[in-house]
């Protein structure tokens, strides 16, 4: 035990001792994805948040606050699931103690079979939500559309039937509308099973991150290009004239970039806190991430890879930024960095094990600050002290796990269009939407 | 008439009626065929009834005009003195009777009865007469009055179909006997029921308004949103190649069915789209619901109240229960006393009822020309209480008795311990009273003593358990 121990700090003391040698040039020719992209991008999204951080709120967020104050205008909230029966009741509960007055909750099962439907008429018997059972499944995307058709309120918000609110959130996310521009509103979200296991905790990580620090920086410089089905808030009239939800997979990103494309802005909502339960088994991460990473091929890439296009008459530099942030940072990044990882082997191969170790060093401190910002921001500091152990870990998690799950999801669906197989929506479904979409 | 003029060279002979009342219901400013044939049958009615006790006087009433009658047999329901009077109406054909004259009548005769029908209307008003007169009457109790009127005729109280009621249904004879609103009588009804002395037998459950207690009450599908009925039902339709959900009527684009959103065709059904769920849309707010409100709406108050506050009201059908029997019997409310057995008057009494009635039979009998012997049971054993009363002991003993007559013969309960048991003298053979009272005592371990009517040797015995 003590020979690997000492092993392990000499490869390290030397690892730090060659680089430290090394000329910057030649060190830069190894590290420049790391130090061109990575580093400028972490360094601008610290930059941007703490920067609205201290901002104090616009005049017009406030005067819109109290008008709402005056007048809270009627906000409906869909709630369309399949085979929720366990977790309608708490999210419902969960929902009513919104400090929001004036809401509606409207419940569609979508063909479920496990006795939701049951449990959604006993829950409109009482007179919290309105119900709708749909007697086949048509898919996540049919059950929102029927919401969204039988919705009142002009400002519609979106959840999980297994996701539960701070008492704020819809106050919170109907602020973000004081813009009139702003036609769609993306709430935080948080992992509630964190402390379960490794696997929900690097999650809760990615959550913090990602979602919490990641989409306030891309809300800020408006390049933000996704409102999660998880937690969220539309404005009804954009999302009728854009004609819904298209059929799913991955219809939550369609919905917010046909938002974006009819001029509308894409606000982010930190305060409006959702927390959802996270798969806790390797396998169910996997084939959730592979799902998940599909729709970048799918929408990104084939649906709206024509943004790409300055020719096109719809070509906005707008919309060209998030597109370009999606598709450099998560798909050329993955693809290729095995092409990357292999050419550093062939070239330096006496190095690549203490460069490797170099650089997880790099990504950790990088990642040790960026959870610092999330801790400054974040509502509940004190909970999420508790992950600080597992920051190294989560290097690894994201740099190698995610991406080469990301990898195999970007292959699988670019040669063999997995996603239009997918059980999410049922077969008949699917191969109909096939036809419409030419992508 | 032709039936009535042929009785009434027999008319000659003496009726079975000693005396009664007669009502005529004039229409035509004449006397009918039926009063003529009813005088010729039944006698000359009563003409001074002064000193008379009205509930022992039977009432002839002749007439057509349902509306009359009944306004009449209500009128002499009502009257404490003349509630229990044996009434025969005579005129209305069964076809057309009015339910509530069939409940307040004892006898109802076609026009132009025949002779044989007005004979045995004639002994069935004298027995029933005569039965009256062996109870203890207590005109200013109508609770007790109507007891005795069930006992006395062997009768329930059947409720009748009746939109005007509150509760849709009426007790006609009860509330005529009580003198009381539909309502109440039913709770008095319902209240003799729980005491054990009416037994209930379920007819109808219904709804009442909790405000005026109205059977009136609609069933409405409100909007749970304004609360009207301008509703409409909507199927949803979900278009696959686009995933659009709109109503059904949304998805015509200039006289064709199209998707509104897509354009594509609405053709196939389970290929290009299917219904996936039912609602309803209000006409006036526009309001989505999977199913409406249902609500209670009260046609007479005008009340909205949701199903679960509705009243619920069981309509029920009552005869007297043995208990109940008891204390019609000895007009007293006291079931215990009517319980630890009949007292040496009633016995008495009993005894006489059952033995002029079983003469009436023999006379009957004997105008068909045959004879019959009579014999009367009566149950001797003290150890009877209220819970084997209850039990059907009755039943038991008529079964077991009935193993030992023939099929011609006939046993018929006459009183609250005795039966009359008729056995038509046609040559074959029959069972003494010795060998029927030691069969009873055998099987059922119950002492009878059996005598003979018919002036033959009287013969009891006596078995113990």
């Amino acid at each position: 035990m003590y020979d690997v121990i000492a092993s392990i700090t000499a490869f390290m003391s030397r690892s730090i001792q060659i680089f430290m040698s090394m000329p910057p040039a030649d060190l830069f020719l190894m590290l420049w994805p790391f130090l061109l992209l990575s580093i400028p991008r972490y360094l601008l999204t610290e930059l941007v948040v703490l920067f609205q951080a201290a901002m104090p709120e616009s005049r017009a967020k406030v005067a819109f606050r109290r008008q709402l104050e005056l007048q809270p205008p009627l906000v409906s909230v869909l709630l369309p699931g399949f085979n929720e029966c366990e977790t309608l009741e708490t999210t419902v509960l969960a929902l009513r103690e919104q400090s929001y007055p004036n809401f509606e909750i409207i419940v569609v099962s979508d063909g479920s079979t496990d006795g939701m439907d049951a449990v959604g008429r006993r829950l409109a018997a009482k007179g919290w939500i309105r119900f709708f059972n749909h007697r086949m499944r048509g898919g996540k995307s049919s059950a929102s559309n029927f919401a969204l058709q039988a919705a009142r309120g002009e400002y519609v918000v979106i959840c999980d039937a297994d996701s539960t609110f701070d008492s704020d959130s819809i106050w919170h996310l109907l602020v973000e509308f004081y813009r009139p521009k702003v036609f769609a509103v993306a709430g935080n979200l948080r992992v509630r099973n964190a402390p379960s296991n490794l696997l929900t905790r690097l999650q809760a990580l990615q959550y913090i991150l990602s979602i919490g620090v990641g989409r306030r920086a891309s809300a800020m410089l408006g390049i933000l290009f996704i409102v999660s089905g998880a937690f969220g808030a539309l404005r009804r009239s954009a999302l009728l004239a854009t004609g819904g939800w298209d059929t799913g997979p991955g219809e939550d990103g369609d919905v917010t970039i046909k938002t974006r494309l009819a001029g509308g802005d894409v606000a982010f909502a930190p305060k409006a806190m959702c927390m959802t339960d996270a798969p806790d088994a390797w396998w169910t991460y996997y084939r959730q991430q592979l799902r998940w990473n599909r729709s970048m091929v799918r929408f990104q890439i084939r649906k709206y890879g024509w943004l790409f296009n300055p020719l096109r008459q719809k070509f906005s530099v707008r919309n060209l930024l998030p597109m370009l942030d999606d598709v450099v940072f998560q798909l050329v990044l993955t693809v290729t960095i095995p092409f990357y990882l292999v050419w550093l082997h062939s070239e330096h191969q006496s190095i690549f094990w203490p460069l490797m170790f170099f650089v997880t060093l790099l990504y950790t401190a990088i990642n040790y600050l960026h959870y610092l910002v999330a801790l400054a921001l974040s509502e509940r500091p004190k909970l999420e002290l508790a992950l600080f152990p597992y920051v190294p870990l989560y290097g690894f998690f994201m740099g190698f796990y995610l991406r080469t799950v990301r990898l195999l999801a970007y292959l699988d669906e670019f040669f063999f269009r997995t996603s239009y197989r997918e059980p999410y929506v049922p077969p008949d479904v699917q191969k109909q939407s096939r036809i419409y979409d030419p992508w | 008439m032709v039936k009535v003029l042929e009785g009434k060279g027999s008319g000659a002979k003496k009726s079975a009626l000693k005396q009664y009342e007669v009502l005529e219901l004039w229409e035509f400013e004449r006397g009918t065929d039926e009063a003529f044939a009813v005088r010729s049958v039944l006698g000359e009615p009563l003409e001074d009834k002064d000193g008379v006790p009205l509930a022992q006087l039977p009432l002839v009433i002749i007439g057509y005009d349902q509306q009359k009658i009944l306004s009449y047999l209500r009128e002499q329901r009502a009257q404490p003195q003349s509630a229990l009077r044996p009434i025969a109406i005579v005129g209305i054909n069964a076809d057309y009777l009015e339910p509530e004259i069939d409940r307040l009548a004892d006898i109802v005769l076609p026009p132009r009865p025949g002779l044989e029908e007005l004979q045995d209307t004639a002994v069935m008003l004298e027995t029933l007469a005569m039965h009256l007169r062996q109870l203890k009457l207590a005109p200013q109790d109508t609770a007790m009055t109507m007891m005795q009127f069930l006992y006395s005729r062997r009768r329930a109280i059947e409720p009748i179909v009746d939109a005007r009621s509150n509760i849709a249904y009426r007790f006609s004879l009860a509330e005529s006997l009580l003198n009381m609103p539909t309502y109440d009588t039913r709770d008095i009804l319902q209240d003799l029921a729980e005491r054990g002395l009416l037994e209930s037998q379920h007819i109808d459950k219904l709804f009442t308004c909790p405000d005026c207690e109205s059977f009136r009450v609609a069933v409405k599908e409100l909007c749970p949103e304004c609360h009207t009925t301008n509703l409409t039902t909507e199927e949803s339709i979900h278009h696959f190649r686009c995933g659009h959900v709109a109503p059904e009527s949304a998805f015509v684009v200039d006289g064709q069915r199209q998707c509104p959103k897509c354009h594509g065709g609405i053709r196939h059904i389970g290929v290009e789209y299917n219904r996936p769920g039912r609602f309803t849309v209000c006409g006036e707010c526009h309001f989505w619901a999977s199913e409406p409100v249902l609500a209670a709406w009260c046609a007479d108050c005008n009340s909205y109240h949701s199903p679960a506050e509705l009243h619920s009201v069981k309509i029920c059908a009552y005869s007297i229960s043995s208990t109940g029997a008891n204390v019609a019997a000895r007009g007293n409310w006291n079931p215990a006393a009517a319980i630890a057995g009949p007292d040496s008057e009633s016995v008495g009494l009993s005894a006489m009822y059952a033995e002029e009635l079983a003469k009436r039979v023999m006379d009957i009998a004997a105008k068909n020309g045959r004879s019959m012997t009579v014999l009367r049971a009566v149950i001797v054993d003290s150890g009877l209480t209220e819970s084997t009363l209850d039990s059907g002991i009755f039943g038991e003993i008529r079964s077991v008795m009935r193993e030992m007559l023939r099929d011609q013969d006939v046993i018929v309960n006459t009183g609250d311990n005795e039966f009359l048991i008729l056995m038509p003298e046609d040559g074959a053979d029959f069972l003494d009273s010795e060998e029927l009272e030691a069969y009873a005592a055998q099987r059922l371990g119950v002492t009878l003593m059996i005598t003979g009517i018919d002036g033959r040797q009287a013969y009891s015995m006596a078995a113990m358990r």
